[in-house]
């Protein structure tokens, strides 16, 4: 019955909408993505058919107005590759999920292209940096943050105003390739700082092996 | 021509009579007291006492003289230099026999009330006057006590003689002070009256300047809707319109009093398109300073050309350094074409993919 080419995809989100809208582009997505099934608790993720769902979409205001870490830590915890969609877009929330290991953190206000292409990477264990991620990951102030580069705050800024890789990359004068490796390896050195979590590691140990990273530069 | 400071043509009118009190008071004790004193010595039932008496005025003359000059207020050695001079007057007044108290030997009636002037005219009218009418009341009781009653009108004569000169210095101290809370107050009027002048012409100025942006850009636009003459089923007229409403909302907008102005003014001018269905997403990354209106206006205005005539969507973005501020613009819109150019230290880039723009510009502080 599992089509390996297939990633399936389980919603913890209280609003019917925003689980039905996700479910028209998972079913629109190419290649294919399979929602199987949802609900306004993290127990969907825990039970069958969400348990063994390779990607958990969560959002994290659940209950009004408090940020659900510990059951996001609970989902990390177990290995799950979890993408937060969030109404917030301010820094704060963006780098506490990261932190705990989530595998991206979107806004609700960034379109379908970033949550299919989320969930197309979580699926493959390789690094995606939607927007508002790059914005919080270059305003990034705590004492322990990975140092970027001048190069790299300016892809990730470009990448943050203009969300086409290809233009950011004409505008750069850079291939799309190296585009991406700048955002991908700020990427790779949040998953190795802070609190240890499997995903995280999974993330670096994929990169290296990638040959995205050295381990020098880590 | 810059109006004198009300307040500091009152202080020097009063420093004048100041001055002049201290005049009279030192030409009064050598040229009229001490000739008398030096006389008749023999008259006098204790010289020392009439010799201490003098020398006491002598030192409150010289004490209160030297800070009048020096422009010093008396402070608290005013209360200490009254208590002398009345002490002086006692020494003075019983130093000599009962019987001459109303001659010419007696030498201090005239003096002390100079020196009351002296240490209290500037104090306002009451305290100097109280003073003067305890030391006139005093010189009567003693008179009677020491059994001259019957020279009581000699006193009234002379006493009318010495407050007739010394009351009007206190009349003429009260007048100039009324005077100079006067010239003040109308200081104050005139002060404000050319502070609402100045502020009236800056608004009226800011306005005409206004008027005159738009009326190059706004107006002709409203004259052809009037005569018709504008076609709207053109969508380049139907844009010269947007474009021009956009500009008129960030003219609104560019008189409010927020924290971030340039987000407000952008706000302003992706309104109309908001309006027309586009989606618009405006955000920021960063901070950096706060330009000036001229470089805000240069900034937002390209980003409003592109939001205003975009098709359905437009990323609008406040990226802030240290030293610098871009604004850029993602939407689904038509420009001229691609390049780079820079004017008034304002560097504007755009770059097409398809049917999406981008256009980025950017101040910054040094260059």
């Amino acid at each position: 019955m599992a089509n390996p080419d297939v990633t399936t995809v389980v919603v913890v989100d209280d609003h019917p909408a925003i689980v039905s809208g996700i479910g028209v582009w998972c079913a629109a997505a190419d290649p294919p993505v399979r929602l199987v099934d949802s609900g306004p608790t993290p127990l969907v993720a825990w039970t069958d058919p969400g348990l063994s769902a390779d990607v958990v979409v969560f959002d994290l205001q659940l209950s009004a107005g408090v940020p659900a870490y510990a059951e996001l830590r609970r989902l990390i915890d177990a290995g799950r590759q979890v993408i937060v969609y969030s109404m917030r877009e301010d820094r704060d929330p963006i780098l506490s999920c990261l932190e705990l290991g989530a595998f991206a953190y979107l806004a609700k206000t960034e379109g379908p292209g970033h949550l299919v292409h989320a969930i197309h990477a979580a699926g493959r264990g390789l690094p995606y940096t939607p927007p508002s991620m790059a914005r919080a990951m270059t305003t990034d102030t705590r004492p322990d943050r990975p140092r970027l580069t001048p190069r790299e705050v300016d892809v990730l800024v470009n990448w943050f105003a203009c969300e086409s890789k290809e233009m950011v990359a004409r505008k750069l004068n850079l291939s799309v390739r190296t585009v991406s490796s700048y955002i991908d390896r700020v990427r790779i050195r949040y998953a190795n700082v802070g609190r240890p979590a499997p995903t995280k590691a999974a993330l670096v140990a994929r990169a290296i092996q990638d040959g995205l990273i050295g381990l020098d530069e880590l | 021509m810059a109006e004198p400071n009300g307040e500091l043509v009152a202080d020097k009118l009063l420093t004048g009579l100041h001055l002049a009190v201290l005049a009279i008071t030192a030409a009064v004790l050598p040229v009229f007291a001490l000739p008398l004193l030096a006389a008749y010595p023999g008259v006098y039932r204790s010289v020392a006492q009439e010799v201490v008496a003098f020398a006491l005025l002598t030192g409150t003359g010289v004490v209160a003289g030297v800070r009048v000059v020096r422009r010093r207020p008396l402070g608290k050695a005013r209360w200490v230099l009254v208590v002398a001079v009345f002490t002086a007057s006692v020494l003075a007044t019983t130093g000599i026999p009962a019987t001459e108290l109303m001659s010419e030997q007696e030498w201090s009636y005239g003096v002390i009330g100079w020196f009351v002037l002296l240490l209290m005219v500037d104090y306002g009218t009451t305290a100097p006057a109280v003073l003067l009418g305890v030391h006139t009341v005093m010189s009567f009781a003693q008179l009677v006590l020491v059994g001259q009653g019957h020279e009581v009108a000699d006193l009234v004569v002379v006493t009318a003689v010495v407050l007739g000169l010394q009351l009007p210095v206190l009349a003429a101290a009260a007048a100039l002070r009324t005077l100079a809370a006067t010239v003040v107050a109308e200081t104050d009027r005139a002060e404000r009256v050319r502070t609402a002048d100045a502020v009236a012409e800056q608004l009226h100025a800011d306005r005409r300047e206004r008027f005159a942006d738009l009326a190059a850009t706004t107006v002709p636009l409203l004259t052809d809707l009037t005569t018709g003459r504008a076609d709207l089923s053109d969508e380049r007229v139907r844009a010269a319109y947007a474009v021009a409403a956009a500009r008129l909302r960030r003219l609104f907008a560019e008189h409010d009093e927020v924290e971030d102005p340039l987000l407000h003014e952008l706000a302003a001018c992706v309104d109309p398109a908001e309006r027309n269905g586009v989606v618009v997403h405006l955000e920021t990354c960063g901070a950096g300073p706060t330009p000036p209106l001229e470089v805000r206006r240069a900034l937002t205005e390209p980003v409003l050309e592109v939001v205003t005539t975009a098709g359905s969507r437009a990323r609008v973005t406040v990226l802030g350094t240290p030293e610098s501020v871009t604004v850029s613009v993602v939407a689904d819109a038509r420009v001229a074409g691609e390049g780079t150019d820079s004017d008034h230290g304002i560097t504007v880039t755009r770059l097409v993919d398809g049917d999406t723009v981008w256009l980025e510009a950017t101040w910054r502080t040094r260059t």
